[in-house]
């Protein structure tokens, strides 16, 4: 008999199947697992992924016993049939570039998220040892402003007159013994031809904060994406696109080729898709020469499509998918049998 | 009609008359054990197959029942055709990638 672990994996798959089917078929793979036992744990894995990985074939054709005329052993199957479209490949490209785009929202939006429960910044006690760290004995100004994304950052200016020629060489050194961790500026020691300096400042990051140095009397300290963003970032990449792959299916399957719905809808979606994902991925394929890691100007970006402009995608998404809800199941509509 | 569907087809079709369960069915046609479900499904719901829970004790037999699934004589028509079809539309394919070449 089934135990454990395997016993509640059946119970979830067994769930996600028509009621009046269920028990028979949970009977079914019980069986067949009690003959795998002799085959080993792994097998048996295999089996349960096996059949998690053709469940959704087996809701369907559990649903089409019940429904009216029967199933069809003929129906059109693949990515086109599933989009509503069995004869045309255009929908298949539509569905993808949704997916990216809606996956790229995806993460946006759960970066954004995922930032409110980052680490939060330095309180005044921590951030008085930092400014005698960095100007020991030296009265140091702390004031609140912004990082580049927007969010609340500590800034930090030597007092006016104030003397630091003889501190600023050791600056890094008393860093590192603070335990920061200096990050090399690419851009360091380049001619700046707007200022018409040598660009000497620096990043140190320590905890999950970013401190950035202008190599004057100028300090500050930032937040920093911590190690867990990768995972929330792709997981709600992950969900966008699958909710993007599922809006287009829904969207294809409701409007029949053709009609008014289909092509109204698919004026707003087609320039919108390929304009904005050109528009959004371009910068993580340009070379960054800023001081800032990859990574950082990856959560950077993602913070700005989260909170900027480009949201008006959204709107546009919202419309095509209303006229498909009202101006579709036109009379030429043929629902597709999963 | 789906390569999993036509191999499931043909295993049927190399003994109709025979019962066999699902993990039967499936290791004789060379697909997933675990896979074969969905078909299995489809292919009653069409008529083609008729299945029967086993008289067992499942305490003597330390398992559930299984279910058993037979070739239906319109399932064994219907079939042969849907397998000469689809191999009469490889057979195209074939001769005009020959052609094409």
């Amino acid at each position: 008999m089934v135990t454990g672990p395997g016993r509640a994996a059946l119970a979830v798959l067994a769930a996600l199947l028509p009621a009046g089917f269920r028990q028979r078929q949970r009977a079914e793979w019980a069986a067949d697992l009690a003959d795998l036992a002799a085959h080993g744990t792994v097998t048996r894995w295999r089996y349960l992924l096996a059949v998690a990985w053709t469940l959704p074939a087996l809701r369907a054709a559990a649903r089409a016993t019940t429904a009216a005329g029967g199933p069809s052993l003929f129906t059109p199957r693949g990515f086109r049939a599933v989009l509503g479209r069995p004869g045309d490949r255009g929908i298949v490209v539509l569905a993808v570039l949704v997916s990216m785009l809606a996956g790229l929202y995806g993460a946006a939006h759960a970066t954004r998220l995922g930032w409110e429960f980052i680490r939060p910044l330095p309180t005044a006690q921590q951030s008085a040892e930092l400014r005698q760290v960095m100007f020991p004995g030296v009265p140091v100004g702390t004031e609140p402003t912004e990082d580049s994304n927007g969010f609340p950052a500590l800034g930090h200016a030597v007092a006016e007159g104030a003397d630091i020629s003889g501190l600023v060489p050791g600056v890094r050194d008393r860093l590192v013994a603070a335990g920061w961790r200096i990050r090399e500026n690419p851009a360091a020691g380049k001619y700046v031809t707007e200022t018409l300096e040598f660009e000497d400042d620096l990043y140190a990051v320590r905890d999950g904060l970013l401190l950035y140095y202008d190599g004057e009397t100028w300090f500050t300290v930032e937040r920093a994406a911590p190690y867990w963003m990768g995972w929330v970032a792709s997981a709600g990449a992950l969900l966008g696109a699958l909710l993007g792959w599922l809006m287009t299916g829904w969207a294809g399957r409701r409007a029949a080729a053709g009609s008014v719905a289909a092509q109204l809808a698919g004026a707003f979606a087609w320039p919108t898709v390929v304009v904005v994902l050109a528009l959004l991925y371009g910068p993580f394929l340009l070379f960054f020469d800023s001081g800032l890691t990859y990574a950082e100007e990856v959560w950077s970006h993602l913070l700005h499509i989260a909170t900027g402009v480009a949201n008006w995608v959204g709107v546009v998404a919202a419309t095509a998918l209303a006229i498909v809800a009202v101006l579709g199941r036109s009379p030429t509509s043929q629902p597709v049998e999963p | 009609m789906t390569t999993p569907r036509l191999l499931a087809l043909r295993a049927l079709l190399d003994e109709p008359g025979r019962e066999r369960y699902g993990l039967e069915l499936a290791l004789d046609a060379g697909l997933e054990p675990g896979t074969v479900y969905p078909i299995l499904v489809a292919f009653e719901a069409a008529g083609w197959l008729v299945s029967r829970e086993e008289v067992v004790d499942v305490h003597a037999e330390g398992r559930p029942r299984r279910r058993y699934y037979r070739l239906t004589a319109d399932g064994i028509a219907s079939g042969r055709e849907a397998v000469a079809a689809a191999g009469k539309r490889r057979g195209t394919r074939a001769a005009s990638r020959k052609l094409a070449w």
